[in-house]
């Protein structure tokens, strides 16, 4: 792994952007994250009337002159978020070395959006029915960067499986972003996933990384097409084809329809979907796309 | 030589099979590949079959509804019909015999069979026109290739039509009838109601229903008198002609046979015959049958017909057999002409000086199986009576052991064929590109063949034993070694248009030759150098000949036009009557030799109430089961298993 997007432009770049998360999300220590509850901050929010058991320091005397009553003057509050990224680590994203490369950029994009505003960030790469979370909790750039310099050594082998998602046992709830970064090129089926973080309460991004070959096959003829996940030439993924210009048209037809399919899904569940293909500028995703979706601004 | 395929159909399966054999040889070689998006593929691999099952379903419903309609219409008998079978009465072919009989004329009206076919004819087709304005005629003239006066004329062409038919001519050959109404015949395939109206003075028992046979012999007032061949013997060293001759119809008279014999030749001096022959004919109404044929045998010594019994001749120029002031119907078969008085004579001269037997007895027996076709005059020169050999006039010349001093002196013959048998050193002396080198004495030992040649044909050169032969150096390349001995010749062939020569190397005394070998390499000797011409000398108008030539060029020759000949034995096709003069020219004198081939009307031709057992039923095509069109039941067959198999195939793809 290279590495050739993590330079000091690409960083200096993302300086300029935090993530932008809804107001739903509580999160549990503050931060800078303005919540839907009332909290600590200078910023008035409202009154409401005082009830037995609040601290009598938040009293607005003032308006108890004027009403004769006593209400409470609220401010708002703003949390700490938790950006989980979940990286499928398989032998299909791992494929084209462009495409991982791409695969953890975004990743690491994500993670230093999240640290610039004081955000916890972890790591959890999905192999073979398992996760590891080889960083452990990352709060503040110095962690992230230490991290960062080992991203290089993540390896990418075995099947999807996304499965040991729901095995995860630091999960919290309604605590921050789950973006969960894959092909899709598999079987198994990732939407339980989804459907989990959203039992957690999770704000969610489905991201998609294609590489340049999967979105445009450049090759024709005769092949014996073997899944490079599969265990070789009797593997029930394999398929024997005659690839003309016709089955490439219709190979990406039914490309666009399984992400219209992604897409679909994602939407039904609230959830934010966004399908990338190598030979597009990262800087356009992150610029463009993310802030169309309204994750970054 | 004409290919047909009688059963296409199976040629085609052959074919397929074939085919599948190449696609089976050729199906695809897939190539492995690594690839992260199979999942992909394979959702176009689902998606395309689901469309190409859909597809597929309803291509197998198809196939099957086609097959039971294709069944059912099959069953149905399909048929092709054309246009001129809607139409019934639309069409008349008219057959004009033209054979050689119908210029027999009436001795009431003047007018021959073939005239009064034509008046009638012409009627016949203005009636038809009358009736049917959309018609179309067809006239076929049946001569000896019968071929369309004209076809598919219609009204509108009706003066090209009576004109064409007041121009068309009666030949003198015999005619094909036959083929004429096979000809016609094809009318009836393309259109059942055709009518075929068959002019003939031949009696046909039945044609079918379809071919009107019109009979125009006019059996009252027609007569004929013929003579139909002559053949020439010889009875008691003379000549003697018998004449056949033939008469037809009402025929009771007495008429005179003339033979006329020009050029007469005994030797002496040459002289003209005239014989009158008698002859009686009766043959009327109350005769067992409608013709008479007579022999008459005619002798240039019969005093009573005018002949001279002390004047034999062994050659004569022509001889003309006629019966004058007849005023028959067919007045082209009352002469003959008999021509080959000279026949073919073969003249050998042999001169030896240690002399044997064995050629005169060759030749004498070649003489007896030739005696059909030519005389043998064999010649021995006696030394002790004083003798000379000549060296011209002669066709062979055999010289053995030595080649005689007086022809060494006048050059060795040019006129005829050459044979040196067992030459001694006077070979020499000839100089012909040969010279003796020395007499080789071996125990008997088998000769064996060289290059082939014709004189070789039906030898056995292994049967051919020597005891002893003669070294010959060869300086001249066209004397051709033809068999060997010990690897040293046994038999030159010198064959070229200057000079004909035989050299044997080696004495018969010596050898087992004599024999069967011998007798065939004389048979080959005479056939090969010398053959004959032609094997007769009278033909049929129309037959054709094979000829043959001594030397190098034949010219035939015919009311003054000529044919040059090179290549030979060639085929020759006898068009008109008449005398053909046949002129042989010989490239070792620059002789002729004249032969001359009398053409006359064909004998069947003489025969005016001829009956046919010609057999051919041109049914009327309504009542037959060909009129009902190209039979398509195959095709339907051979289309409905083609889908069957389809549809067993689709079913198979889809079960997979």
């Amino acid at each position: 792994m290279k590495g050739i997007y993590f330079t000091d432009d690409f960083f200096d770049r993302l300086e300029r952007l935090a993530l932008n998360f809804p107001t739903t999300l509580t999160g549990y220590f503050g931060g800078k994250h303005r919540i839907n509850k009332y909290g600590q901050t200078i910023e008035f929010a409202d009154f409401r009337q005082y009830q037995p058991g609040d601290d009598i320091r938040r009293i607005d005397w003032n308006l108890y002159a004027r009403l004769g009553k006593h209400f409470l003057k609220l401010y708002t509050d703003e949390r700490q978020m938790h950006i989980r990224i979940y990286i499928d680590c398989s032998a299909s994203v791992g494929f084209y070395s462009d495409k991982a490369e791409y695969a953890l950029a975004l990743a690491v994009a994500f993670g230093y959006m999240a640290v610039r505003n004081n955000d916890k960030v972890s790591f959890h790469l999905l192999k073979d029915g398992n996760q590891s979370d080889p960083f452990g909790l990352i709060v503040g750039k110095n962690s992230f960067f230490s991290a960062v310099g080992k991203v290089k050594d993540i390896t990418f082998s075995g099947e999807t499986d996304f499965s040991a998602i729901s095995k995860i046992s630091d999960m919290g709830s309604n605590d921050g972003l789950s973006v969960l970064i894959s092909d899709f090129l598999t079987d198994n089926s990732w939407q339980k996933a989804v459907d989990y973080f959203l039992f957690k309460k999770q704000q969610v991004l489905v991201c998609q990384v294609l590489g340049k070959e999967e979105v445009s096959p450049s090759y024709s003829g005769k092949f014996d097409l073997v899944d490079c996940e599969g265990t070789g030439k009797g593997d029930t993924r394999n398929v024997q084809l005659s690839i003309t210009r016709a089955m490439t048209e219709a190979y990406k037809k039914e490309l666009e329809k399984y992400k219209e399919e992604i897409k679909k899904f994602c939407i039904s569940r609230d959830a934010a979907f966004l399908s990338v293909g190598t030979d597009i500028p990262i800087d356009k995703i992150i610029y463009r796309e993310l802030m169309n979706l309204e994750l970054v601004k | 030589m004409i290919l047909r395929w009688l059963l296409p159909i199976g040629f085609v399966g052959l074919l397929a099979i074939a085919i599948l054999l190449v696609i089976y040889l050729l199906r695809p070689q897939y190539r492995e590949k690594r690839i992260s998006a199979t999942v992909v593929w394979k959702r176009v691999v689902l998606h395309t079959k689901k469309q190409r099952l859909m597809l597929t379903n309803i291509f197998i419903f198809l196939v099957q509804a086609l097959v039971l309609a294709i069944i059912a219409v099959g069953f149905a008998e399909p048929r092709l019909y054309s246009k001129k079978q809607i139409s019934p009465d639309s069409e008349y072919v008219v057959i004009l015999d033209a054979s050689a009989s119908m210029r027999a004329k009436s001795s009431a009206s003047g007018d021959s069979r073939f005239e009064r076919a034509v008046v009638n004819a012409t009627d016949k087709i203005k009636d038809f026109f009358s009736k049917a304005e959309s018609g179309a005629v067809s006239v076929i003239i049946a001569d000896s290739n019968p071929s369309y006066l004209f076809s598919n004329l219609k009204k509108d062409d009706e003066k090209e039509i009576y004109s064409r038919l007041s121009s068309a001519e009666c030949s003198l050959e015999e005619g094909h009838l036959d083929d004429a109404i096979t000809l016609a015949g094809k009318h009836l395939e393309e259109n059942p109601y055709a009518k075929i109206l068959f002019y003939t003075d031949t009696q046909f028992d039945n044609l079918g229903t379809a071919v009107e046979v019109i009979n125009i012999s006019d059996k009252e007032y027609e007569q004929n008198i013929a003579i139909l061949g002559c053949t020439v013997g010889k009875i008691d060293n003379q000549y003697a002609f018998e004449i056949v001759l033939g008469a037809y119809g009402n025929v009771t008279r007495r008429c005179n046979v003339s033979v006329d014999i020009t050029g007469a030749d005994n030797g002496e001096g040459k002289k003209n015959f005239h014989l009158e022959v008698p002859v009686n004919f009766a043959v009327n109404e109350n005769s067992q049958s409608s013709e008479q044929i007579q022999r008459v045998t005619v002798m240039a010594t019969n005093e009573n017909y005018g002949g001279q019994p002390d004047w034999f001749f062994d050659v004569y120029d022509e001889t003309k057999i006629s019966i004058p002031n007849l005023n028959d119907s067919i007045p082209d078969d009352d002469q003959f002409y008999v021509y080959g008085g000279i026949r073919d004579t073969i003249k050998v001269e042999y001169w030896s000086n240690d002399a044997n037997s064995f050629w005169q007895l060759g030749f004498n027996n070649l003489a007896v199986n030739m005696n059909k076709s030519r005389d043998i005059l064999f010649r021995e020169i006696y030394q002790e009576q004083g003798m000379k050999a000549e060296n011209q006039g002669f066709d062979f010349y055999i010289f053995e052991h030595s080649i005689p001093s007086e022809v060494l002196q006048a050059g060795l013959p040019t006129d005829g064929v050459v044979l040196l048998a067992d030459p001694d050193n006077t070979l020499d002396s000839a100089n012909i590109g040969l010279s003796f080198n020395q007499t080789v004495k071996i125990p008997a030992t088998a000769c064996v063949s060289g290059e082939y040649h014709q004189l070789l044909q039906y030898m056995e050169p292994s049967k051919i034993h020597l005891t002893q032969y003669s070294k010959i150096t060869v300086k001249d390349d066209s004397f051709k070694p033809v068999i060997f001995i010990d690897g040293n010749p046994a038999l030159f062939v010198k064959d070229t248009p200057s000079s004909k020569m035989i050299v044997l190397p080696f004495s018969i005394n010596m050898s087992d030759f004599y024999g069967e070998q011998f007798q065939i390499f004389l048979y080959n000797l005479v056939n090969y150098f010398m053959p004959i011409t032609l094997d007769k000398f009278d033909f049929e108008l129309g037959e054709k000949t094979q000829f043959n030539c001594k030397g190098e060029l034949i010219e035939i020759e015919h009311n003054g036009n000529t044919q040059k000949f090179v290549d030979f034995p060639s085929e020759f096709s006898f068009d008109d009557v008449g005398t053909y003069t046949f002129t042989t020219t010989f490239g070792l004198v620059k002789k002729d030799e004249v032969r001359r081939a009398y053409v006359h009307v064909a004998t069947s031709e003489s025969n005016l109430f001829a009956t046919s057992d010609f057999r051919i039923n041109l049914s009327s095509k309504e009542l037959s089961e060909e009129d009902k069109g190209e039979d398509f039941f195959i095709w339907f067959a051979v289309l409905s298993l083609i889908l069957m198999v389809l549809e067993w195939y689709l079913q198979f793809k889809y079960i997979l």
